[in-house]
C-alpha cells in the first residue's frame, strides 16, 4: 500500500502530503489535550471559593460533582477525576484524595464496577511503600513547574492498575494574603493509553509512513510500527536520525514518522 | 522475622481481600486468611472487614464469609467482641500459628511450590529485561531509592522493601498485566518465600534476624545487594544482566523454601 502510494505519486507531492497527515494527526493529539485542559481549568476554579478554597466535605461534595458526571458522560475519555492535596483540616499533612475512578472491568486486581467509585488508598494496601504521594510526579511536577502537567504512559498501581496518562492541574491559593500564592493540590484526570489510541489511531494510520506519538521523553503512547511497541523509549540519537517529527501546539507530545530512507 | 513482625510487607497485604474463585469457596477463604495471619500479613490486633464487607471484597455470599470466620474463630486465629467497638480481631501469635505455617507448608507439595516460584520467578525476570530497554535516567533514581538499606531499621523493612522493589520492577517493564501479575503472585506466595528464607537462615551465624543491629544480617544483606545489581543492569541497558541477576536470586529464594519444606516433612524442629 505505501510502496503502491510512493510509485504512483510525484515524490515531492508525497512528501508534502506525509507532512500534512503528521501535521494533522498533531492537531488531533491538540484536541484532544486541549479538551482535557479545559475541563480542568472548569474544576480549579471551583475548588477555590471566593475568599480562598474550600474545606472537608464541603471540598469532596464539590468535587465529587465535576468529577462524577465527568467519568460517567457518554464517551468519556476520562477513567479516573478529582482533586487531590491538602484537606484543609487536622489530617496531619498527609494527603486528602477526593479521587473517582469511573466504571472498570474486571482485571486480576479489581472487581468490575458499573459506576463510578471513590478511590480509597489505604485499600491499596501494596502502595504503602510510596510514603510520599506529594513526591510522585503527577503531584510534584504541577507543584514546581506551577503549570498544568502531563504524567505519563505509565502503569498506574494506585487506582486503576492499567496503563494511563494523568493530566494534573495546581490549585493555588493566597492563604495568608500576602500576595504570594500557594499550592494547595491538584485537580487532574486520567486517561486510558487504550482510549486515547482509539482518538488518534485514524490520524495516524492516515500517516504514510510508520508514525507514533512521544512524550517529551520519547516514550511511545501510540504508535503503528511493530518494531516500536507502545512504553519503549526512541532515542534521541534514532529520533534524529530516522523520524521527522512535529510537536504537538498542547500537551507535552510529538508526533513521528519514519523517514522514507530509513527502513524498520 | 515472620512470627515478630507488626507491619508486614505490604505488598503481601494486597490480594489478601481480593476475590475468591468458584470451588471450594469457604476453604479458600479460610485459607487466605489463615495465610495472612500466621505469616503476619495481617497483624494480631488489627480488626477484620466486616462479615458484609468480607463478602463483598471476596465476592462470595455472606454465608460463606460467616462460615469462614467462624472456622477461624474456631482455629483461635481471631477473636470476636461485642458491642459498638466489637468485630473480629486477629489473636496474638502464640503456638497454633507455628503449627498452622508447618501445617501449609507440610500440605503443599514441591510440584506446587516449584511452580509458584518458578512462576514468579519468571515474571519478575522479564520485567527486570523490559525494564532495561525502557528505563529513562530518573527511573533508576527512584528504583535506587527503593533498595533495601543493608542496616534496615529490621527485617520487616527489609521484606517490604524486596516487595516494593519487585512491583516498581514491574512498574518500569510498562506492563499492566506484569504489574498486577506480580501484586497478585507476592500476595500468595511472597510470605512463604520470607519465611522460609528466615527459618533457613536463622541457625546460621550472622542469619535471620540480627540480634546486635548494627551487624549486617545476611537476609538483608542478600538482598541489599541482588538489588544494587539489578539496578546496576538497569543502568546500563542491559537487560540479559537484569533477567540473570533476578532468576538467580529466586533460584536461591526457592531452594530455601524446599530445605524448609523438606525440615517440615522431616518433622525437624522449626524456629518460629
Amino acid at each position: 500500500m505505501i510502496l503502491l502510494r510512493t510509485e504512483t505519486t510525484p515524490p515531492a507531492t508525497a512528501t508534502a502530503t506525509a507532512t500534512a497527515q503528521l501535521t494533522a494527526c498533531a492537531g488531533v493529539v491538540s484536541e484532544f489535550f486541549a479538551d482535557v485542559f479545559t475541563q480542568l481549568d472548569h474544576w480549579q476554579s471551583q475548588v477555590q471559593s471566593v475568599d480562598g478554597r474550600l474545606h472537608g466535605a464541603e471540598l469532596d461534595e464539590v468535587v465529587a460533582a465535576f468529577a462524577i458526571p465527568a467519568l460517567e458522560r457518554p464517551d468519556s475519555a476520562l477513567i479516573g477525576a478529582g482533586f487531590i492535596g491538602d484537606a484543609g483540616d487536622d489530617s496531619g499533612g498527609s494527603l486528602h484524595f477526593a479521587w473517582w475512578i469511573g466504571p472498570i472491568d474486571a482485571n486480576p486486581l479489581l472487581a468490575e464496577t458499573t459506576q463510578s467509585t471513590r478511590l480509597d488508598v489505604t485499600e491499596r494496601r501494596y502502595a504503602d511503600y510510596v510514603s510520599d504521594f506529594s513526591a510522585l510526579e503527577w503531584y510534584r511536577m504541577p507543584q514546581s513547574m506551577k503549570q498544568t502537567h502531563v504524567t505519563g504512559p505509565y502503569v498506574d498501581y494506585l487506582c486503576t492498575c492499567d496503563y494511563i496518562l494523568t493530566i494534573t492541574a495546581p490549585v493555588f491559593v493566597d492563604a495568608d494574603r500576602t500576595g504570594v500564592e500557594e499550592m494547595f493540590g491538584v485537580v487532574g484526570a486520567d486517561v486510558f493509553v487504550r482510549n486515547f489510541e482509539r482518538a488518534v489511531m485514524p490520524s495516524l494510520l492516515a500517516i504514510p509512513a510508520d508514525a507514533a506519538v512521544l512524550n517529551e521523553s520519547g516514550r511511545v503512547v501510540v504508535s503503528t510500527d511493530p518494531g516500536l511497541p507502545v512504553g519503549s523509549v526512541l532515542s534521541e540519537a534514532a529520533k534524529e536520525r530516522e523520524w521527522k517529527t512535529i510537536a504537538c501546539a498542547e500537551g507535552p507530545f510529538s508526533v513521528a514518522m519514519r523517514k522514507k530512507d530509513t527502513p524498520r | 522475622m515472620v512470627s515478630k513482625s507488626s507491619s508486614a510487607p505490604p505488598s503481601a497485604r494486597t490480594a489478601v481481600f481480593s476475590q475468591i474463585s468458584a470451588s471450594g469457596r469457604v476453604e479458600q477463604v479460610v485459607q487466605r486468611l489463615t495465610d495472612a495471619i500466621v505469616l503476619g500479613v495481617l497483624v494480631p490486633g488489627e480488626r477484620l472487614p466486616s462479615e458484609s464487607q468480607l463478602a463483598k471484597r471476596f465476592g462470595v455470599a455472606l454465608v460463606t464469609a460467616r462460615e469462614a470466620l467462624s472456622l477461624l474463630r474456631e482455629n483461635g486465629l481471631i477473636e470476636t467482641r461485642r458491642g459498638r467497638e466489637g468485630g473480629s480481631f486477629v489473636t496474638p501469635p502464640h503456638a497454633r500459628h507455628g503449627a498452622v505455617l508447618r501445617a501449609r507448608l507440610g500440605a503443599l507439595s514441591r510440584v506446587d511450590l516449584q511452580d509458584m516460584g518458578l512462576y514468579l520467578s519468571v515474571i519478575t525476570a522479564a520485567a527486570a529485561a523490559h525494564a532495561a530497554d525502557r528505563v529513562l535516567d530518573s527511573d533508576i533514581d527512584n528504583l535506587r531509592r527503593l533498595v533495601v538499606p543493608e542496616l534496615p531499621e529490621s527485617d520487616q523493612a527489609a521484606g517490604r522493601a524486596e516487595g516494593a522493589f519487585h512491583i516498581q520492577l514491574a512498574v518500569l517493564s510498562q506492563s499492566a498485566r506484569l504489574v498486577r501479575d506480580q501484586i497478585r503472585l507476592q500476595a500468595e506466595f511472597g510470605p512463604l518465600l520470607w519465611y522460609a528464607s528466615d527459618i533457613t537462615t536463622a541457625g546460621r551465624p550472622g542469619g535471620g534476624a540480627a540480634t546486635d543491629s548494627t551487624e549486617p544480617n545476611t537476609v538483608t544483606a542478600t538482598c541489599s545487594a541482588y538489588q544494587l545489581s539489578v539496578v546496576d543492569a538497569l543502568a546500563a541497558r542491559d537487560p540479559r544482566g537484569s533477567r540473570a541477576a533476578v532468576e538467580h536470586h529466586f533460584s536461591d529464594h526457592l531452594a530455601q523454601l524446599l530445605e524448609a519444606k523438606a525440615a517440615v516433612d522431616r518433622g525437624d524442629p522449626l524456629e518460629n
